[in-house]
């Protein structure tokens, strides 16, 4: 997308919209084990704030700020700290991916061991989206 | 103990994440290779460990994930039948990937992959939950999908498009059985749809055939079916060779064994009926377009869906003894067809060409190659003393009270010498086409030839031993007595399989008349497309519902 | 009555995988049939008058929260499939120059 193309309106907009929706991306990442929502959900809102900002800005400007090998990088990392994660609870709580941390699932203030979970599915979908995007958009 | 079935799905999708994670900063080809060849290895021993409690102590190793109950969580199970298709697997994958270190062309994608397309079957086996049984099919197919189109050939992507969109659409099929089970019984736990989903306790008959015509769909057209296999010649035919050769000896047969499991835990008698005629076909219609194919390993995959059609067969009749040559027959197709399409590949990596009409006389300038495929061709065609010969005896043994079947299953073997005939025709025939120049031949690595020796040896072995196989598999796999010891290399079982081989003989010297080739340049030209393929899953749903109603068959 | 009308929706999509030429086409046929297949297993778990499965004082009437769990990981599936089959689709696409398949299975077969 070259610069001209671009409109004032949809730049200005998304430019105010992106933080929000991160954020809201964030909300439902960490909330995810007490109301709905949850690590996937999150992480595609996460993904989806990024996508409106390549569309927004053009995909070389966005990729200065979310380099893709780093996405890459995240999305990877977060596979395998999944898989991890489930290891750790086999080795301390005496099956795969069980509790580890001490503190329950309904309490909010101490999520305990799900919350960790989230967070890294959720990191995992949005670096997945943002990539499926850059993938389809490279020359 | 208890976590074994956990850590046989867990090895290879850690490997998996490894392979990235080592790849990342700079490609490192040999440890790839390693990681992925030790995961397998691990697996293997793994299994090793767990033989004396399935097989001796008869125990189900069961582990519940995340420690939930059964009726709530996901179980794993691993008993004899998981046990036996697992390591089947493993084994295959094993050999699989000792091919592909010598092809010097796939990447650390290649293994990554890999690892998930092992994973999956793994978890296909193992899961005792209906719902995860169908994640893990998707895990296997989009893996398979992105192997089929590896080589970013036109035809390899066509036929991975077509295999992905017919494929989706079964599990669309598939999801709605699921959901149409979890209406009727309020689980999804297969020991508690055998307890709870059935006529007796309160299902609509209609419904419950409603709902066994879309698992057996949706999952037959990954065991390619006969009007569901129209995907699987190109699929298999264009892979990569050691991806040809886990689809075709092992993945097929693994999305059947959940049929199997299925059928079997819903006591759907009347379908497992059907079965029979389904397999008959399935082993008769391929054979007449692998006759006519010209390209060697699209002829090999032709044949993968016809061997599927004796496993499926004597699955309908469901006595001790056709289930033993069921299974007794998925194992020598996985060793015989895997050594087939390896033995092919080596013909590829070293001519550079695929096309029957083209290659001849090889026998002399690749010996170590032609000698281990031939003795493939012995055995798919049933030739004692290989392996193949045993099982098709058993297949035989078992169906004759049924006459059409056996004749349809007769036809078959006819059909199947005859195509290996022409097949074994690139190393007997002498050179009368334009003979290759010696330059352009390669020499076959050495790490391939070890391997079709061990696989050749493997078929030959089991077929000259073959009453402790049946044993193990019929006593401590299916835990059924068969009725009598039965005779294998009896005179008649040997008379019919000369017979067979002699007709085969007869019907390729009428293929190479002018005449005969006629007809096979016509049957070649008809190989229906997608939209076609699409059409007939949708039939063969409406015919399967109404031909399998209780009470009419 | 719902359940009339994801059958409806469902044989929708069959129908665009079945009789589009178009690749994309048939991309977008098969969404519609994993959409329907989507809101038959909400529908599964779902009666008149019930709310949303959160666990606080003095909610009594809940859906069943198993059939939407299964169905985000359906979702998650049907969003690999789709951008596979787009992948695929483009490759062929730089391949034969066309996205009718029945054009693509010609050129393939004579290539």
């Amino acid at each position: 997308m070259e610069k001209e193309d671009k409109s004032e309106i949809v730049s200005i907009t998304s430019r105010k919209l992106v933080p929000y929706i991160l954020l809201f991306g964030l909300y439902l990442i960490s909330y995810g084990h007490f109301s709905p929502g949850g690590g996937f959900q999150g992480g595609v809102v996460l993904g989806a704030g990024i996508i409106l900002l390549c569309l927004s800005r053009g995909i070389s400007s966005t990729e200065i700020n979310f380099p893709p090998r780093k996405i890459t990088f995240l999305e990877i990392s977060m596979i395998t700290a999944f898989i991890l994660l489930g290891i750790a609870g086999l080795i301390m709580g005496g099956s795969f991916l069980s509790n580890i941390l001490p503190g329950k699932a309904e309490e909010v203030p101490t999520p305990g061991f799900i919350f960790l979970l989230d967070l890294v599915i959720g990191l995992k979908a949005g670096a997945g989206i943002i990539l499926i995007f850059y993938s389809f958009l490279a020359k | 103990m208890n976590n074994i079935p956990l850590f046989l799905i867990i090895i290879p999708l850690f490997a998996a994440c490894l392979i990235l994670l080592i790849n990342f900063f700079k490609p490192h080809p040999g440890l790839t290779q390693l990681i992925s060849l030790s995961s397998i290895i691990i697996s293997l021993i793994i299994l090793g460990f767990s033989t004396i409690h399935i097989l001796i102590e008869k125990q189900t190793l069961i582990y519940n994930l995340g420690g939930w109950e059964e009726l709530v969580g996901i179980s794993l199970h691993l008993d004899g039948l998981a046990w036996f298709s697992s390591s089947s697997g493993a084994i295959i994958a094993l050999f699989s990937l000792v091919y592909s270190l010598k092809e010097k062309i796939y990447q650390y994608k290649f293994y990554f992959f890999f690892s998930i397309l092992v994973t999956g079957m793994q978890g296909v086996v193992l899961t005792h939950d209906i719902f995860n049984m169908f994640v893990f099919f998707e895990i296997l197919s989009i893996a398979s999908y992105i192997l089929i189109a590896y080589s970013q050939e036109g035809k390899a992507i066509k036929a991975s498009f077509h295999y992905l969109i017919i494929s989706s659409l079964g599990a669309s099929l598939f999801l709605l059985g699921i959901g149409l089970i979890y209406q009727g019984c309020g689980s999804l736990s297969l020991t508690q749809i055998g307890k709870t989903f059935s006529i007796e306790r309160g299902i609509p008959s209609s419904m419950f055939q409603l709902t066994i015509s879309l698992i057996v769909v949706g999952i037959g057209i990954r065991a390619a079916f006969i009007p569901l296999h129209l995907w699987l010649p190109d699929a298999h035919g264009y892979a990569p060779t050691p991806v040809s050769a886990l689809l075709s000896g092992i993945t097929i047969k693994i999305s059947f064994l959940a049929i199997w499991r299925i059928i079997s835990i819903l006591e759907a008698i009347n379908s497992q009926h059907f079965f029979l005629w389904i397999g008959s076909l399935t082993a008769l219609i391929p054979v007449i377009w692998a006759l006519s194919q010209t390209d060697i390993k699209k002829l090999l995959a032709y044949h993968s869906i016809s061997q599927m059609g004796f496993i499926i067969v004597s699955f309908g009749i469901g006595s001790a003894l056709s289930l033993t040559g069921s299974l007794y027959h998925f194992l020598n197709h996985s060793f015989f067809k895997s050594l087939l399409f390896f033995s092919m590949g080596a013909v590829i990596y070293t001519t550079g060409k695929r096309d029957l009409r083209k290659l001849s006389g090889l026998f002399k300038k690749m010996p170590w190659v032609a000698v281990p495929s031939l003795i493939g061709a012995l055995s798919i065609s049933g030739i004692p003393p290989f392996n193949g010969f045993v099982s098709r005896t058993l297949i035989a043994t078992s169906l004759k009270k049924y006459p059409l079947p056996l004749f349809f299953i007769f036809l078959a073997s006819v059909g199947t010498a005859a195509s290996f005939i022409k097949l074994m025709m690139i190393f007997l025939s002498k050179e009368k086409v334009k003979p290759l120049p010696h330059k352009k031949i390669k020499k076959a690595p050495k790490t391939m030839i070890y391997l079709l020796i061990t696989l050749s040896i493997i078929s030959l072995l089991s077929g000259i031993f073959p009453s402790w196989i049946v044993k193990v598999i019929s006593n401590f796999i299916l835990l059924k007595d068969l009725p009598s010891p039965i005779k294998i290399y009896s005179f008649s079982n040997i008379g019919k399989s000369l017979l067979i081989f002699v007709l085969g003989i007869f019907l390729y010297k009428f293929i190479t008349t002018k005449y005969g080739k006629q007809i096979l340049l016509r049957i070649r030209d008809t190989e229906p497309g997608l939209n076609n393929s699409l059409l007939l899953v949708i039939l063969s749903l409406i015919l399967f519902f109404i031909l399998t109603i209780p009470g009419k068959y | 009555m719902e359940f009339y009308l994801a059958f409806l929706i469902l044989f929708i999509g069959v129908w665009g995988m079945v009789s589009k030429e178009n690749v994309i086409k048939k991309i977008i046929g098969l969404n519609i049939t994993n959409s329907a297949v989507i809101l038959f297993f909400i529908l599964v778990g779902h009666h008149y008058g019930s709310t949303a499965p959160i666990m606080e004082k003095g909610v009594k009437d809940v859906v069943d929260p198993l059939p939407q769990a299964l169905m985000i990981t359906t979702i998650v599936i049907g969003i690999c499939l789709t951008s596979l089959a787009l992948a695929l689709a483009l490759k062929i696409y730089r391949k034969y120059n066309t996205l009718n398949i029945s054009r693509i299975e010609k050129l393939a077969k004579d290539e």
